[in-house]
Order: C-alpha cells, then structure tokens, then sequence
C-alpha cells in the first residue's frame, strides 16, 4: 500500500490538469473553475500530509483556504458578470484592452 | 473495501478532472468539477476527516459550484459550444512546460517518499479529525486566522454587491 504516493501523484495530476486548463480553455467561467481545480489539488496535499504526520494544522489550513476560495468564487463572478455586461463576451483572447 | 473505494475515488478525480478541460459545453464542464470534487471528499473521508467532507461537499459542490453555474447561465454559452478553436504557440509551450513540471515534481516527490512506503494507514486515531478537536484548535491556536477570515468573508460580500449592481446615476 502506497497511500502517500497515490494521494501525491493525484495531487499534482490535479495541479497540473488546472493549469493545463488555464493555459488552454478559452472561457474565463471554466479557467476560473481550473484554478479552482489547482486550490482543490493544493487542499489534498495538505490533508493528506496532516493525516500520515498525525498533525491537525494542514486540515485547519484546508478550512481557511475553502473560505477563502468562497470570497473569491462570489468577487470573481460578479466580475465576470459586469465584464459580459459591458463587452459582450468573456473570451480571454478577446479581452485585450491593455494591449491597444 | 476501504482500498478499493480509495482507488475508484482516485481513478474518477483524475477522469473528470480530464473531462473538465476537454469537454466543449461550461455546464458539462461544471457538472464534471462536481464530480471531481465530491471524489476529493471521498477521499477526506477515507482519510478519516469526516467533518470537512462534509464541509467540501457542502461549500465546494453546493455552493460555489451552483454560484458558478448560474453565472454560466447568465452569460451566453451558445457560441461558445459551436465554436472551434486552434492552440496558439504559446499554448502549446505552456503545455509542454506544464507536463515538464508534472514529471519533475512526481519524481521529486517520490525521491522523498523513501521512508513511508511500510506506512500503516490503519492506525488513524480515534477521533483525530472530529468537530471537537477542530473545533477547540479553531478556537485557541487558530483564532487570529479565523477572525481575518471572517472578516475577509465581509469584505467579499460587499464587493460582490458592490461590483454586480446595475449603475444608475453614474453613465459610463
């Protein structure tokens, strides 16, 4: 039984397939979901660590790290609301304002 | 039984977390992030963190992905499923770099995993992660955390109804 192993390499499966999507999807609602996926993968890795070293803060830190991803869930959709609002469209490679 | 649940678990995280970034429709793509995340609480679970399976379930699946999808809904996803789109360059060497680094850090972090692999993963204590004991930790060590926590919770509400109201008076 290789429990440290499986849960690290599913941990950084994670990490990686986030930033895969980041890099590659289009819509800013599914790279924010993949960022999501990256903070996710991250909380395994400090679960997992606080089980096999007996030690409770990595779990408490998963707590404030869940709070914190809800406070940026509710201002990041409200920003991606007013964006569509204004431009039309919530494409990464559109929104190009600081290039011009 | 126990083992056989934690690789299912392990073998569904990495396949909807594929799916996430492969499939074309965002609500697919949502549905596929709560799969993911609720396979994330399976494993809390089985790693003996019973109270914040819950609270993934609860706050991850329930709320922020049910925030998500409505904003989905909200902006226009018709065109974005009928579209096709070509990698950039930079997409491509984003990739590879990405997959550089996957293989780099599995290899680090298996070098330094030498000393665990007789592990015996049996002996959780008893009630190591219940209500109780996060509950007394929350309240003791962690309570400067907590209390910025919260307080950064308010500042988020705010900002939310702040940045999605409808601006009236002022014309931009």
């Amino acid at each position: 039984m290789h429990s440290p192993a499986v849960l690290i390499f599913l941990s950084l499966f994670l990490f990686s397939v986030g930033a895969v999507g980041v890099i590659v999807r289009r819509n800013l609602i599914i790279v924010f979901m993949c960022i999501e996926l990256m903070l996710n993968s991250a909380n395994l890795m400090l679960v997992a660590f606080s089980h096999f070293l007996k030690n409770i803060d990595g779990m408490m830190f998963v707590l404030f790290v869940l709070a914190i991803a809800a406070a940026e869930a509710g201002v990041a959709l409200a920003l991606f609301v007013v964006l569509f609002r204004q431009k039309g469209n919530i494409d990464t490679i559109k929104l190009n304002l600081l290039k011009h | 039984m126990d083992v056989i649940i934690f690789f299912m678990a392990v073998v569904f995280a990495m396949g909807s977390a594929i799916a996430i970034i492969c499939v074309k429709n965002p609500i697919h793509s949502a549905l596929w992030m709560v799969s993911t995340l609720f396979c994330t609480a399976v494993i809390y679970l089985l790693l003996g963190f019973d109270f914040l399976a819950a609270i993934q379930v609860i706050v991850y699946a329930g709320a922020i992905m049910m925030l998500i999808v409505y904003v989905i809904m909200l902006t226009s996803i018709e065109e974005e499923i009928k579209k096709r789109y070509r990698l950039r360059l930079f997409q491509i060497v984003g990739i590879f770099f990405v997959i550089i680094f996957f293989i780099q850090a599995v290899k680090y972090g298996m070098v330094h995993l030498t000393g665990w692999e007789g592990f015996d993963w049996k002996s959780i204590p008893e009630r190591f992660g219940s209500v109780n004991y996060i509950a007394y930790k929350l309240f003791t060590k962690f309570v400067l955390p907590f209390e910025v926590v919260s307080i950064l919770l308010l500042a988020g509400i705010a900002g939310a109804v702040y940045l999605a109201k409808k601006e009236k008076n002022k014309g931009e």
